[in-house]
């Protein structure tokens, strides 16, 4: 495993999924997302800003790790392509367990995250396989 | 791409990371959540359906996750590659949940992603187990 490269994907997808994550769920979807959030009552009244840092940084991790472990030549489209299958595969998993268990999103809202997670995703894939391909792989990898 | 492959690995994948939901998050450690959560969040009978569908999702990832791995499968594998997926994905989910709503304390925020580390290992080492018996199809082999 080449950890220059790891390193350098997780930061790159940490930062861009935390920016589209802001521009889609903090300013486009607010409103829809707490319109349909049965959980409003212990809804923070101010992000905890480090925690979405972190939760994004090991979303990066996993996406970088999938990327790098793939044989085969890695292209933007193929990053954005693969970033969705798991964006999509992580945020439809964790959303309908937790609405299974939990009274905390409705079916509506569990099912459009999962697409919105899926496109946040992607966008990431696309930017960690852009930078990866100008960084060479190390000999020892 | 060997679908049938893929096919067995979700649905073994998928039972067994939603069996062993039940047994670790219900019955092991269901007091502990309890407490460390604000009372009515939880339901009081849990959507089975939904719970098998995202358990099913997630399956799939792993199941993705182990036959990309490079070299010969094994149980051992299967166990490195689940736990590591399944911790990777939850630490972020439960960060980012954490980060905007008190539906959980930072103690079992840390706590949940250890948990799913041990699902994840187990999960792998069922899909593993069950792969290694399946003969791989020969339309999936590349050409000689």
């Amino acid at each position: 495993m080449d950890m220059k490269r790891l390193a350098i994907g997780t930061i790159v997808g940490g930062v861009t999924l935390y920016a589209v994550g802001y521009v889609m769920f903090d300013i486009a979807t607010v409103d829809y997302y707490a319109a349909n959030n049965a959980a409003a009552s212990i809804s923070r009244d101010v992000n905890l800003q480090w925690s979405i840092g972190l939760g994004y940084l090991y979303l990066a991790a996993l996406l970088t790790f999938v990327l790098v472990s793939r044989a085969g030549v890695l292209t933007i489209g193929t990053g954005a392509a693969i970033g969705a299958v798991v964006g999509f595969l992580v945020w439809a998993g964790v959303d309908f367990i937790r609405y299974g268990y939990e009274d905390r999103w409705n079916l509506t809202l569990t099912i459009i995250d999962s697409l919105l997670g899926a496109v946040q995703t992607g966008i990431g894939g696309a930017v960690i396989a852009a930078v990866l391909a100008r960084v060479p792989k190390s000999a020892m990898a | 791409m060997d679908m049938k492959r893929i096919a067995i690995g979700t649905i073994v994948g998928g039972i067994a990371y939603f069996v062993l939901g039940y047994l670790i998050f219900n019955l092991a450690a269901g007091d502990y959540y309890a407490a460390n959560r604000p009372p009515g969040f939880s339901r009081d009978a849990p959507i089975v359906w939904a719970a098998a569908l995202g358990s099913l999702g997630l399956g799939l990832l792993l199941t993705l996750g182990i036959m990309s791995r490079a070299g010969a499968l094994t149980i051992a594998g299967g166990v490195v590659t689940g736990a590591l997926y399944n911790f990777l994905v939850w630490f972020g989910v439960d960060f980012l949940h954490h980060s905007g709503q008190e539906a959980q304390n930072l103690t079992l925020t840390v706590v949940d992603p250890l948990l799913e580390l041990i699902r994840g290992g187990l999960t792998g080492a069922a899909i593993a187990a069950v792969l290694a018996m399946v003969p791989k199809s020969t339309a999936a082999r590349p050409a000689a």
